[in-house]
């Protein structure tokens, strides 16, 4: 017998026999074959790439907007939640269900409905996965840029959901900045169209825009129109290696003081820089702090900037300066760069990296002070590592935490380091979520950033008045004391 | 549950779990997950369950067991995996937990195995080897050579003209791999030992096999004291004697999961078809270790579920279609097979081909 009591105990409670009626009039709207209960089924859906696990009650896989609007009808009639997910890469636990619920699984709709060239946008459904649409842009020269690290995998409903971005957004922006319309079933069922298939608009409150970083509390996204821009003529990769992470930190301020503003600028700490060489044999330099940066351009600003850039960080006495052209080796070098997050915790026998402060952003001047305190707790915690890297050209840091996680004093060791970390950020005028979200896991360090709450939660109140969507992320039910909840490792001491 | 296998590899089922960042890198490499886009069917999802059913948070069901045979068992999830999560031991080992806990497999999976009982051969076929040989190249054919003259004719014929001493072994003895991927370790070994049996006593001094799971067999288990080699290892040592040309200009080289991924070889046969004047690899990025599965599992996996095995084929094919391949090339019987589903290309062996060529 499946024993899930552990897991469920904040389950809504919903009987048996009506637990079959919801079942059976979601089979009706979606069809058997994409409706699944079974415990190992729902067992699979409780979790997303954040430390929790909770159950949802059944899993739906939506092929339209109708058939999502007659879901969220039917959850508002038996008031149960429903959770939005796309790829699960979630790092703070948005995609997990927090009550149970209907979890809906949004990767059949994962049609790219139309590239326009001409018009500079192009139409997606929320499934397609960012490289998957990169790929089919690249043919016609063009590119959405933003560049999430989870980019293989994550969808672009995800990252309308969560306002993501990441490695390009230095020079591009994040996702807001590309979302031109939508088409989004509200909390209670109607299907709205909004923004415009136009580079500007004006045309009253920008609700596309509140969408987006919503985190399927507002509604549930079923298209999307991103504005698209032209792949650069030329692209170069400097690899820049400094002996102390403030030493790095300056060379991103002197990058951006002077004017450049490269494609990409991101660094990675000692840790993380041993986890890659050891996951893939890359051989990166193993210093303090190591910064990879690309321009891109005509070929002409790229040979330009590929020099300025490295006469600037020359004045920073790197152990290492190294430029590359080749696509290969750049392609290499950022490949490392990108699997950090799953590297880390083949580091060392015993301890695995957990996401928990993994995402804040700083302004760019305040950097090099903000690593420096990083650094300074990772000292101050013994048996507990901090990882550090992220795309600091534009102020955005991740650390990661590693530590025995089937121990509870390490959790709550690291709850403690958490603490520490989101207030040394938001002290230096920074925000807890850079480009990861809140969901649950962030919630508690709202209390240091956000004085808005009740705005938040007056727009939730009047959209979702039954809160069937995503309840219990943003801290919009309450702000929780803890992220100690709802733990999917086995915690045996 | 009486089957003590998850809890004797609970230290790799634990740190499996643990060190899964569930990062879903896995998800976009795996065909189970792409034909059927549950999460359930994605190594990750996999993972999870092997550590829920070793936790007793879920029961091992035969629908549980369904959705691991449901698995290729290609492992381009393990090749991808940055914290190296060995997604496919995990999975094994709840497929030989469901075996001895008496849960039944898919039907057609349940009628294979008979028919190896019954036969000692995947097809129910008998040998249509006519000439044995007395050399000491043993030639081990498995299934499909030793009972489809379309295959097993060009391999012949390929070794006569190097001149090779070969002695044909194994005839009617299936390697057992099927049982090995089901769970039944026992008659996957006993299968083993009939052949160790024969190998070991024979003058032999190395197997070669056109089988790639026929390889990982004998490596599983463990009992011939001879090396084994693919074929196309075998014949690329002298490529310099084979002197072809194609007609077929765009080929596309299949390499089968068992053979790149699982065994390590992917340049030799691409050498053998490069040596043939007039031949163009057409490079694509899922290919070496990277490559996508066929769509048949070793032959196992497409009898759990037809339409996953064939919507896995149709992908393949579109990809394969747009590259512009001219001809698919593979290494592997089932593969060929699979491949030889579709009529719009035409699909060889690497031997096949290069006996086509003139």
């Amino acid at each position: 017998m499946s024993d899930l009591t552990q897991f469920s105990h904040d389950r809504i409670s919903i009987d048996k026999e009506k637990m079959n009626e919801i079942i059976s009039q979601l089979e009706k709207i979606v069809g058997k074959n994409d409706v699944a209960s079974d415990p190992s089924q729902i067992y699979a859906y409780s979790m997303d790439a954040s430390i929790h696990r909770e159950l949802p009650h059944v899993i739906v896989r939506p092929e339209s907007a109708q058939e999502v609007s007659e879901i969220l009808k039917l959850a508002n009639k038996y008031i149960i939640p429903v959770i939005p997910r796309g790829a699960g890469t979630s790092l703070s636990g948005h995609a997990t269900p927090w009550r149970g619920g209907i979890v809906l699984d949004m990767m059949k709709m994962n049609k790219i409905k139309e590239i326009n060239i001409q018009n500079l946008w192009v139409v997606v459904e929320p499934g397609v996965v960012f490289d998957d649409l990169n790929r089919e842009l690249a043919k016609y020269g063009f590119m959405f840029p933003t560049g999430p690290g989870s980019g293989d995998t994550c969808t672009i409903g995800g990252m309308v959901a969560v306002n993501a971005s990441g490695i390009r957004a230095l020079k591009y922006g994040a996702t807001r900045d590309f979302v031109l319309a939508m088409e989004v079933v509200m909390p209670t069922g109607e299907i709205i169209r909004t923004g415009s298939k136009t580079l500007k608009n004006s045309s009253g409150y920008q609700i596309a825009k509140l969408m987006v970083g919503s985190e399927g509390t507002l509604g549930v996204i079923t298209e999307i129109t991103l504005r698209i821009v032209p792949i650069p003529e030329a692209e170069a990769t400097i690899l820049a290696a400094f002996k102390t992470t403030k030493d790095a930190g300056k060379a991103i301020a002197a990058i951006v003081k002077a004017g450049l503003i490269p494609a990409k600028m991101d660094i990675m700490g000692l840790t993380t820089i041993q986890a890659v060489n050891k996951a893939y044999d890359i051989g990166l330099p193993e210093v303090q702090g190591l910064l990879l940066i690309d321009v891109d351009g005509t070929k002409e600003e790229v040979e330009r900037h590929l020099h300025e850039i490295a006469e600037i960080c020359k004045k920073m006495d790197p152990v290492e300066l190294k430029m590359s052209k080749d696509p290969e080796e750049r392609e290499r070098i950022w490949a490392g760069r990108k699997a950090v997050l799953p590297s880390l915790s083949r580091l060392r026998k015993g301890v695995v990296s957990v996401s928990i402060s993994e995402d804040m952003s700083v302004p760019i001047a305040e950097v090099a002070e903000v690593l420096d305190e990083f650094r300074k707790l990772s000292e101050k915690y013994k048996g507990i590592t901090i990882g550090v890297y992220g795309h600091a050209g534009d102020g955005n840091i991740h650390t990661k935490i590693l530590f025995d996680v089937t121990k509870m004093k390490s959790w709550k060791d690291s709850f403690k380091i958490s603490e520490e970390i989101y207030k040394v950020v938001t002290d230096h005028g920074g925000t807890v979520a850079g480009e990861h979200g809140i969901g649950f896991t962030k919630a508690p360090f709202l209390k240091y950033e956000h004085n808005d709450m009740w705005v938040i939660r007056k727009i939730k109140d009047a959209l979702d008045p039954n809160h069937i969507l995503n309840p219990m992320k943003i801290g919009i039910q309450g702000i929780p004391e803890t992220f100690l909840e709802k733990i999917r490792y086995p915690v045996r001491e | 549950m009486k089957s003590t296998i998850l809890k004797d590899n609970a230290e790799f089922i634990d740190d499996a779990f643990m060190v899964c960042s569930l990062c879903g890198k896995c998800r976009q490499t795996c065909p189970s997950y792409l034909a059927n886009l549950w999460e359930f069917t994605s190594p990750r999802g996999r993972i999870e369950t092997t550590f829920g059913i070793k936790e007793g948070h879920i029961e091992l069901t035969e629908r549980v067991n369904r959705t691991m045979q449901q698995c290729f068992t290609c492992g381009a999830c393990v090749e991808i995996c940055p914290a190296h999560v060995d997604v496919r031991k995990a999975i094994l080992l709840v497929r030989q937990t469901a075996f001895e806990e008496g849960i039944p497999l898919p039907e057609e999976q349940t009628k294979l195995l008979k028919r190896i009982k019954e036969t000692n051969n995947y097809y129910g076929k008998e040998s249509i080897v006519s000439e044995q040989g007395s050399g000491d190249i043993l030639i081990y054919l498995g299934c499909k050579y030793s009972t489809d003259k379309s295959l097993y004719e060009p391999l012949i014929k390929q070794l006569k003209e190097l001149g090779v001493n070969y002695k044909i072994i194994g005839q009617n003895k299936c390697c057992g791999f099927p049982f090995y991927l089901a769970g039944d370790i026992k008659e996957f070994e006993k299968h083993q030992e009939a052949l160790a049996e024969e190998i070991n006593n024979s003058n032999g001094k190395l197997i070669v096999t056109p089988c790639p799971e026929g390889i990982e067999a004998f490596k599983q288990a463990g009992k011939v004291n001879i090396d084994i080699k693919h074929i196309t290892e075998f014949l690329a040592e002298q490529k310099s004697k084979i002197k072809k040309k194609s007609g077929i200009k765009k080929i596309y080289y299949h390499d089968p999961c068992y053979l790149a991924r699982i065994a390590g070889v992917t340049e030799e046969p691409r050498q053998l078809l490069e040596n043939i004047d007039g031949v163009e690899l057409i490079p694509w990025k899922l290919n070496g270790k990277t490559s996508l599965c066929s769509g048949s599992g070793a032959g196992f996996t497409e009898l759990a579920d037809p339409e996953e095995a064939q919507a896995t084929l149709n992908r393949h094919i579109q990809a394969i279609k747009e590259l512009g391949a001219e001809a698919i090339v593979t290494a592997c019987p089932h593969a060929y097979e699979q491949f030889k589903k579709q009529k719009e290309l035409p699909v060889f062996t690497v031997e096949g081909f290069i006996q086509e060529c003139k």
